[in-house]
C-alpha cells in the first residue's frame, strides 16, 4: 500500500514549541481546519479520544505519539507530522501511569480503517528504524522531509 | 474455530494495527483462529465468544479468558513473550 499522499510540506511542521499537549492539539485543529481535512467537532474528539485512551509509544530509540480519532471527524486523510523543539508529555498508550515525553508526534487523519490498516505498522517500523529516526530528528526543511516521508512510505 | 478480539480506543488505528499483526503471526506459525479488531465500546458485548483477549487499553475488569498486553505487538517491545502466550492459549 502507498501511504505518501498522506504526507504534504504544510502539514509538517519543524521546530515547534507548545506549552503542552492541549497547546500542540489547539494548534493542530486550527491547521486542519483551515484546510478543511477535519471538521468543526474534531478538536474536542481529539482531545477527549487522547483523555481516555492515550497514544504515547516508546521503544528503545525514541519517545512520540500518534494522536488519533474516530473516522466520522475526518474529512479527507493525511497525517500531520510535528517535531517539537521541547518534548511533550503525553500519557503512554494502555499504561496511563507512564509518561512518555513525546518529541516527534504523527497525528494521524484516518478516514478508512480497513485500507489504511498498514499505515500504523509502517509508522511502527519506521521507529524502530534508526536510519528513519536520524533522519526525522534533523532534516530542517519542510519539503525535503515531505520528500523523505513520501518516499519512506510509498513503497 | 478458536477466536481472537484485540479492542482500542476507537477501533480504528491500534487494533486494527495490532489485528493484522496477530492474524500474520499465527499464519506464520499455521494456527488457525480467527482475528477480529473492536472498539472498546464493543467488547462487552462481542467478547463471549472469544478465546484470547489482546488489550491495548489497560483492562478494566477482569473476562475469564487469557489476556495479553497488545502494546507489545505495536512497538515490538517484549512482543515474543506475548506471542507465547497467545500460542499457549489458542492451543
Amino acid at each position: 500500500m502507498n501511504y505518501s499522499n498522506l504526507f504534504q510540506k504544510d502539514l509538517i511542521i519543524l521546530n515547534a514549541e507548545y506549552q503542552d499537549q492541549n497547546d500542540l492539539f489547539n494548534s493542530t485543529f486550527k491547521s486542519l481546519q483551515s484546510k478543511r481535512l477535519v471538521n468543526a467537532s474534531y478538536g474536542a474528539a481529539l482531545t477527549e479520544r487522547e483523555s481516555l485512551y492515550p497514544t504515547g509509544l516508546a521503544n528503545e530509540k525514541i519517545q512520540f505519539a500518534i494522536p488519533h480519532t474516530d473516522v466520522t471527524y475526518v474529512n479527507r486523510p493525511f497525517v500531520q507530522v510535528v517535531r517539537l523543539k521541547k518534548p511533550v508529555r503525553f500519557a503512554h498508550m494502555g499504561m496511563s501511569d507512564q509518561q512518555v515525553n513525546a518529541e516527534i508526534v504523527f497525528v494521524l487523519g484516518i478516514k478508512d480503517p480497513k485500507g489504511q490498516v498498514g499505515l500504523l505498522s509502517e509508522i511502527m517500523s519506521c521507529f524502530n528504524d534508526q536510519s528513519f529516526i536520524d533522519h526525522v530528528r534533523t532534516i530542517n526543511d519542510s519539503q525535503q522531509m515531505e520528500a523523505y516521508l513520501k518516499d519512506k512510505f510509498g513503497r | 474455530m478458536k477466536r481472537v478480539i484485540v479492542a482500542c480506543g476507537s477501533g480504528v488505528a491500534t487494533s486494527q494495527t495490532v489485528a493484522s499483526k496477530v492474524k500474520r503471526i499465527l499464519s506464520e506459525k499455521k494456527i488457525s483462529a480467527e482475528v477480529e479488531a473492536v472498539d472498546i465500546k464493543s467488547l462487552d458485548h462481542l467478547i463471549k465468544n472469544c478465546d484470547v483477549y489482546v488489550a491495548i487499553t489497560k483492562p478494566k475488569k477482569a473476562y475469564g479468558i487469557p489476556t495479553l498486553n497488545g502494546i507489545a505487538f505495536l512497538t515490538g517491545l517484549g512482543m515474543d513473550a506475548e506471542v507465547e502466550k497467545l500460542i499457549a492459549a489458542l492451543k
